[in-house]
This record gives C-alpha cells, sequence and structure tokens, in this order.
C-alpha cells in the first residue's frame, strides 16, 4: 500500500539519519547478543499479581488522567484483511504463557490466550470479565467464579471447570521450569460442576482478581495438554484466543489462523503472521513499504520518520512498567539516606522525558503506576539540585566514588543517553558517578549482597499489589540481597496490606508504603518510557499496557 | 580436530565463566530456591569438569545437547540456520569474487589512469563503510524509495539479494584492492618483462604468467573470506533479518544459551579447518614449488 511513497531526497536523507541512530542502538544490541528482544531481557512487569476486587470496586480510588490511548469501543469498522504481519524484535522461543512470559511472548499471547478476567483499557483498566461470567467473594480468603458456557479451545474442546483448576493447579506444583510456579497464593481449588469452581486462598488476598488478569493465569486446556505434554505445547499451543496457531518455525515465523468460534465474535483477519526484524531501523522499513501491518516498540525518536511518511498512526501509551535503579543501602557512601535522597534529587526526569523522549514518557510519584487499581495521585518525584546539594554538605559527602551498573548493550530505547544524562546531572551537585556497563547476564548476578556495585539499573511491574510485597517485602529477593536497616517499618506495612481485602484500606496502607519508599530512597525511581505502535491508518488497535497484542475483534478493527 | 577441541574447549569454559543462564531464563525477582532447582534440573549446578565430560561424552554421539531458550535440540537448530546462511553466503561470495577479480585486474592494467583512480578511491570508500550502513542505505533506496525488493526477511530469492549485495560489496572492495596489487607487484617481475621480451601476446602474459602467480595471496584470503562468510555475517543478518547463524550464535551468547553456542562454535571451527585444508591443497595445485617441499 504504502508502496508509491516517494520521498524528497532531504527527507530520505533524514530518515536514513534517523535510521542510523536507532541502528546504533540496534546494532550494539546484535554485537553483543541480548535484545531486548531476545530475550531474557527485563520482560516487564512481569509479576503476578494482584489484586482488585473486582466485584467491589473501589475503581474510585483511581482516576488517572490517562495518557492518550486508543480504545476502539464503540466503532462499527468494517473491513477485513485477509492477513496480517506483525513485526516482534525477535521470535518468542516457545508459547505456554505459564512457563515464561518474555515481551515478545506477550504479544502473542495476545492472541492465542484469554484469563478469567481482563482489564479493559478502555475503561481506565477495570476490571471485566473475560472468560468468567462472574466472579464474587465468599468469604475472606474464598472467590467463586462462575464461568461462561460458549468457550470452546482451539482443538474443539468446550471450556470447563476443570481446565481451570488444572491451569492453576500446574503453578502450585514446585516446578522450577514453570515461571508461574508460585505466584498464585491459592491454597485449595474447589470445583462446584461443569462451570464454577472456587478457590480458597492461604490468607486474605485482595489482589486475587488482579492476579487473575495476567499472562500467567492464561487459561490452557487440560485434557489437550496432558495428550500432548508440555513440550510440544510449548510449540503447538492450544488457547480459547481469537487466533489459534497453525505453524510454529523455531526462531522465524509464527503463523496464526482466525478462531471461527472466537467466544468475543470473529477476529478482523483471517491469518496473523508473526515475524522477527531485530533491527529497528528495517523494522521502520519494512512498515513504510507496506511489508508489515503492525509495528511494536517503536523508539520514541523514530516516531517523526513514521509520521512524516503520510498514512500511519502512532499510538503512545503508558506501560505498566517503570524504569528504576536498586540503591544499594549497606555499602557507603549510598547506606546513608542523605546521599540516597540527593541522588534522586539531582535527576530532571522531566527534561529527559521532553527532551530525549519526545515527551512520550511521564515522571511517575512513587514506583506505582497510574493503570494501578489502586493508584492515588500523587505529584512528580521532584527535581532540587540546590536541595540535593545541601543534602550532601549535611551528609559530609567529599567525593567518595558511586559506581553505577547498567546495561550494555542497552535494553530500552536510548538508554545510554540518559544514563549519561543522569550522569552528568549528578555530577552538576558534585556527585562522584561512575558508569560501568554490562550485559544483562552480568547484570543479574551483581545483585547481591557483596556487590561492589551502589546503584543498578532494572525496571519492574508496577502494580503495588503485585510488586510491593513481592519484589520489595520480607521475602522478597530485594531485601536478601540489600538488607538494609530501613526495611522495618515498610515490611510491616505490606504484610498488613497483603491480607487486607477491603480495597480503600489496602490502598491507604500501600500509600503509606510508598510513602516510606520515596522517603528512605529505597529505590530511585526514574521514570515510565511510552511504548509507541505504529501501523497504517486504516488498522485500529487498541493500546494494552500490560504487553499484548490483543487482536479480539473488540480491541482489533480494520477501516473498510 | 586439535584446532577444534582447543575452540570448543576455550568457548566452553569462558562461556561458563561470566553471566548465569538461570538467572535470565527466570524472572528476575524469582524466588532463591526457584533458581537453584532450576539451576540443579538443567544440571548447570555441578562442576565445570564435570560439565565438560558430559558435554563431550554425548557430543560424540550427535547429542550437543538442549537449548535452554527454546527447548528443542540444539544441533536441530544450527541446522536449520545453516542452509540460509550457505546461500546468503555463497551468493555474495560468487558476487564479490567475480566483480573484485575483475576490477582488480581491469584497473591494475591501467594503472594511474583516471579510471584506476576513481575505482580504487569507491573501493577504500566501501571497504571503510560498517556494513549496517551501506545495508540501511540499500534498504532506503532499493526498498523503500524504489519499492524493488523486499526490506527483509527470507524465503525467496528476491530476498536474498539486498543481503547478498550488502556482503559482496564490502568483500569485493577488499578483494580488488588485493587482487590490483598483488598483479602489479608480479607485473614489474623479471619474469613478466622475459615473457612480453618473446613477444607474447598481452592476455597471454597477463593470464598465464602474471595471474597466476599472483594469486597465491588472493587464494589465501578468498580461502578466509569464504570461511567468514559461510560462518554468518552478524551483522547483515540483523539488519536484513535473515535467519542464518551469526545472528543465532549471537542472541544465544546474550542468554547464555551454552548447548547452542557450543554447537555452533562446533559448526564453524569444522568450516573454518575444512576451508583452510582446502586452501593448502590448492597451494599444491598452483605453486610448483609447494609440491617439492
Amino acid at each position: 500500500m504504502v508502496q508509491g511513497v516517494t520521498l524528497a531526497r532531504r527527507q530520505l536523507l533524514q530518515r536514513s539519519l534517523l535510521g542510523l541512530s536507532g541502528m546504533a542502538a540496534g546494532m550494539l544490541l546484535a554485537a553483543c547478543g541480548q535484545d531486548g528482544s531476545s530475550g531474557a531481557a527485563p520482560a516487564p512487569a512481569s509479576s503476578p499479581a494482584a489484586n482488585q476486587s473486582l466485584g467491589n470496586p473501589t475503581a474510585a480510588l483511581a482516576t488517572p488522567a490517562m495518557p492518550a490511548a486508543t480504545t476502539v469501543t464503540g466503532q462499527t469498522p468494517t473491513g477485513r484483511l485477509s492477513e496480517l504481519r506483525v513485526a516482534l524484535p525477535s521470535m518468542p522461543p516457545q508459547l505456554d504463557p505459564q512457563r515464561d512470559w518474555w515481551l515478545v511472548m506477550q504479544r502473542v499471547y495476545g492472541m492465542v490466550y484469554n484469563q478469567l478476567i481482563r482489564r479493559d483499557w478502555s475503561r481506565n483498566g477495570e476490571l471485566v470479565p473475560g472468560l468468567a461470567r462472574s466472579w464474587e467473594r465468599i468469604d475472606e480468603t474464598t472467590i467463586e467464579v462462575v464461568l461462561r458456557d460458549d468457550v470452546v479451545f482451539h482443538d474443539g474442546s468446550p471450556l470447563t471447570a476443570e481446565d481451570v483448576a488444572f491451569t492453576f493447579e500446574r503453578t502450585l506444583q514446585g516446578d522450577p521450569e514453570l515461571s508461574a510456579t508460585g505466584r498464585f497464593p491459592i491454597a485449595e481449588i474447589e470445583v462446584l460442576d461443569r462451570h464454577r469452581l472456587r478457590f480458597v486462598t492461604e490468607t486474605p488476598d485482595g489482589a486475587f482478581e488482579l492476579r487473575l488478569t495476567k499472562h500467567e493465569a492464561s487459561i490452557v486446556p487440560k485434557a489437550y495438554l496432558e495428550r500432548v505434554g508440555p513440550q510440544r505445547f510449548q510449540r503447538e499451543p492450544v488457547g480459547t484466543g481469537p487466533y489459534r496457531v497453525v505453524e510454529f518455525v523455531p526462531d522465524q515465523r509464527i503463523v496464526l489462523e482466525a478462531n471461527e468460534q472466537y467466544f468475543e465474535g470473529r477476529p478482523a483477519a483471517d491469518r496473523v503472521v508473526v515475524v522477527a526484524i531485530p533491527e529497528v531501523g528495517t523494522r521502520v522499513a519494512a512498515l513504510l513499504n507496506g511489508e508489515i501491518d503492525i509495528l511494536v516498540d517503536l523508539p520514541p525518536d523514530q516516531v517523526a520518520v513514521v509520521e512524516q511518511a503520510g498514512g500511519f498512526r502512532v499510538d503512545s501509551f503508558s506501560p505498566l512498567n517503570a524504569n528504576y535503579l536498586i540503591v544499594n543501602g549497606l555499602k557507603p557512601p549510598t547506606d546513608k539516606a542523605e546521599i540516597r535522597q540527593a541522588l534522586s534529587l539531582a535527576i530532571d526526569r522531566q527534561a529527559i522525558v521532553e527532551q530525549l523522549f519526545g515527551g512520550h514518557g511521564l515522571v511517575p510519584g512513587s514506583v506505582q503506576s497510574i493503570f494501578d487499581p489502586l493508584y492515588v495521585e500523587r505529584p512528580p518525584l521532584a527535581y532540587d539540585p540546590e536541595r540535593a546539594r545541601q543534602l550532601l554538605d549535611q551528609a559530609g559527602y567529599s567525593g567518595e566514588e558511586i559506581t553505577f551498573l547498567f546495561d550494555s548493550p542497552t535494553y530500552y530505547p536510548l538508554q545510554r543517553e540518559w544514563v549519561e544524562l543522569m550522569a552528568g546531572m549528578w555530577r552538576n551537585v558534585g556527585l562522584n558517578v561512575t558508569l560501568h556497563g554490562v550485559e544483562v547476564s552480568q547484570r543479574v548476578e551483581f545483585q547481591r549482597p557483596d556487590t561492589p556495585y551502589h546503584l543498578i539499573n532494572n525496571s519492574t511491574g508496577v502494580e503495588v499489589d503485585i510488586v510491593l510485597y513481592k519484589s520489595y517485602g520480607p521475602n522478597s529477593l530485594h531485601q536478601k540481597l540489600f538488607p538494609a536497616g530501613y526495611f522495618d517499618d515498610f515490611n510491616q506495612i505490606v504484610e498488613q496490606a497483603r491480607v487486607t481485602v477491603d480495597n480503600r484500606e489496602r490502598a491507604r496502607l500501600y500509600q503509606q508504603a510508598l510513602d516510606i519508599m520515596n522517603e528512605k530512597v529505597m529505590v530511585i525511581v526514574q521514570f515510565t518510557i511510552n511504548r509507541l505502535q505504529a501501523m497504517p491508518e486504516k488498522i485500529v488497535l487498541g493500546t494494552d499496557p500490560d504487553f499484548r497484542l490483543d487482536l479480539s475483534p473488540r480491541n482489533f478493527q480494520v477501516r473498510a | 580436530m586439535l584446532t577444534v577441541w582447543l575452540v570448543v574447549t576455550a568457548v566452553f569454559v569462558v562461556l561458563r565463566s561470566t553471566g548465569d543462564p538461570v538467572r535470565l531464563l527466570l524472572p528476575e525477582d524469582a524466588p532463591l530456591e526457584q533458581v537453584e532447582a532450576l539451576r540443579r534440573e538443567l544440571g548447570l549446578d555441578r562442576p565445570i569438569p564435570v560439565q565438560y565430560l558430559r558435554f563431550w561424552s554425548r557430543a560424540i554421539s550427535g547429542d550437543l545437547g538442549e537449548s535452554l531458550r527454546f527447548h528443542q535440540p540444539a544441533s536441530e537448530l544450527v541446522l536449520a540456520r545453516l542452509w540460509p546462511t550457505a546461500q546468503l553466503g555463497l551468493v555474495a561470495f560468487l558476487l564479490s569474487a567475480v566483480s573484485g577479480l575483475t576490477l582488480g585486474v581491469v584497473t591494475a592494467l591501467s594503472r594511474g589512469t583516471a579510471f584506476d583512480r576513481v575505482i580504487m578511491a569507491a573501493m577504500s570508500l566501501l571497504q571503510a563503510s560498517p556494513s549496517f550502513f551501506i545495508g540501511i542505505v540499500l534498504i532506503l533506496f532499493v526498498s523503500v524509495r524504489l519499492g524493488w525488493l523486499p526490506s527483509s526477511g527470507s524465503g525467496s530469492p528476491r530476498h536474498l539479494i539486498l543481503p547478498a549485495v550488502t556482503v559482496a560489496l564490502i568483500t569485493m572492495a577488499s578483494l580488488a584492492r588485493l587482487v590490483r596489487s598483488a598483479l602489479l607487484e608480479v607485473l614489474r617481475a623479471d619474469y613478466v618483462r622475459t615473457a612480453r621480451a618473446k613477444g607474447l601476446a598481452e592476455h597471454a602474459v597477463v593470464v598465464r604468467h602474471a595471474l597466476r602467480n599472483a594469486s597465491l595471496p588472493v587464494v589465501t584470503v578468498l580461502g578466509l573470506e569464504l570461511a567468514a562468510l559461510l560462518t554468518g555475517t552478524v551483522v547483515v543478518e540483523t539488519v536484513f533479518a535473515w535467519p542464518g547463524i551469526g545472528r543465532l550464535a549471537v542472541e544465544a551468547v546474550a542468554v547464555r544459551d551454552y548447548p547452542v553456542v557450543q554447537a555452533v562454535v562446533l559448526v564453524v571451527t569444522i568450516v573454518f579447518v575444512v576451508i583452510n585444508f582446502a586452501v593448502d591443497v590448492s597451494y599444491i595445485l598452483l605453486d610448483p614449488r609447494v609440491r617439492h617441499v
């Protein structure tokens, strides 16, 4: 379609320059491996988790100003595509949603699977029925779920309560190869009849409904999985989603066909072909050329290139993910709260978001996302270099070296640039920070008690129900690795919040925990970088902060 | 054989000295117990010498282990990538060998003319350009602007053209420069003057006397280039999303997918050794002096 694009010479030049800058990042990735894409990279927001009883939506709690998100509801389209081509930076190595959920896998899970409950992003992420027709809290620890009775798996078998029970029992068996192991605090699952079952949680768990919306809560077919075994299932997956996998060529392509019996209606494209184009510049060229229809993870510096070409729409949206720095609270000088505060106050986050990301990002007030069901608005993290200098004086800081470990090659777009900008800002207030780039595989190894580093870059999911207890709480890896002395109050609060079912009360408790996190600077939250997706104007695809490519007809349409 | 053993062993040890595949396979906040359990399951908790012995005892029977990332045999993954790599490598090699030789000979014979200077300047420029730059420029012009060829992917001969030309351009440039200087060297030699003096036609002088003698360094370089092309051109494969062995290796190293890296290294080393051997044999054919040693 865009075949005939002719470009003025100048545009072409600009484009190639832009392409090159994107490429520099891409090349680095390629050269050292680890592309974010390639996999192990931080699958953002992968924690499972928790929350909210939808039954009594406390939804009023959170009404963040929503960044412009494309939502598809209410449209009456409706053209069709015979084939939709999607380019990812790398191919998902496998498609068992409970085994792993790296970013590239999450994209495809949005086509193949459903969960009992889903978040409706056109309504600020409200929890709405998915495969469950309804759910209800019987008591503090018991949730009863009623399933839809019109859902069939791709192999033709109907969805029953047995499949749901099987799905969650899989995570309770201690299988270390399933990343979903231990993600659901379930004591017991009771199948009541063909379409009804009860979950009994180990302790009261206000976050259970939220956990049911996550990738690892994707419902898998019991009979089929038991028949083919987990190995084959990874490549011949069967779900309930709008598309079924018909061909899986490892590392080359995945071909999917529309599920004509999909319970939310007939999907808008007959076939979907997923391919990998690792290099950003090439991915953009392929979109402009009409070789692919959906480009995900467009870096912010490439937006102008796509927009100038004409005929394309770029959607920019905030994901359930935040970038932050782990701060070593055991090792001088970052064992002093003043130093940690100064490190945080010295960063002009707004400038980085505006200048470097072209405004495609936001500065949060804590690690919590605006899309958290328990979100409570708070002012963006402060930038105050004067105060930072004062704090350094108070702490008697005299230029001791602070070491900062970051991913190289980088995973996030423009990460090297923002790391260097931050280093400059720190230097401006007199902090002596030295940068050390290492591969991701080594960076994760340096997250240990005797780490020689003070700051380590990382990213996290951002729903308090999911991350505060699990990632930073008393039994978290974080506290085992950095058992600094400032966790006591925090631990008490998150312990209490974890077993509080009432949403308002839990939200209040978590705000206290976030206050402590900010005050003690347990981590240095940086910003949330928007995700960008680009496609021809006739394709309408709702954005999903939880990283799915949700191709159900309510979210994906083609204009006639 | 010794070479193969040395290389594989070195890679085995170096790989295991940095990075931890298990931490990369699981979510970052996975509990340590789960990390340890998976490490045990994958056999990565054992001492390196034990892992090493296990690797060889299996490798001898053709089992190179299962990819940690794809959960399928590493040998299958490597074999699936061999053909696309060979296609790209061979086509690029032929293109570059023919064009490089031709340009080298023509410029050597027209030495000092404007033509020679322009071509040699262009060759230097090409040789100095990073391949991703050449690749992206080709994509922008040929693919996006002119719409003649697809920008990336594989599956048809049309997909092969751009990556092959990109690889060939760079190899051609170095080859042309090498052929030109080797030939110039030889053209000054006494036996060439003798050949001319005895009245041989110019083409006979060049082809039978000069070229043949200039061919030794060229064959050596050709052999190395062929081996390099057959074992993957990471950057070009990445730019054009070509499913080659180089990209496989780089991605596997990144996540410390040990079995895949080892399998690639094994195959690549064998290809290098075989081609080196072929080059040595060709010396015997080309250079009578070697035969008598």
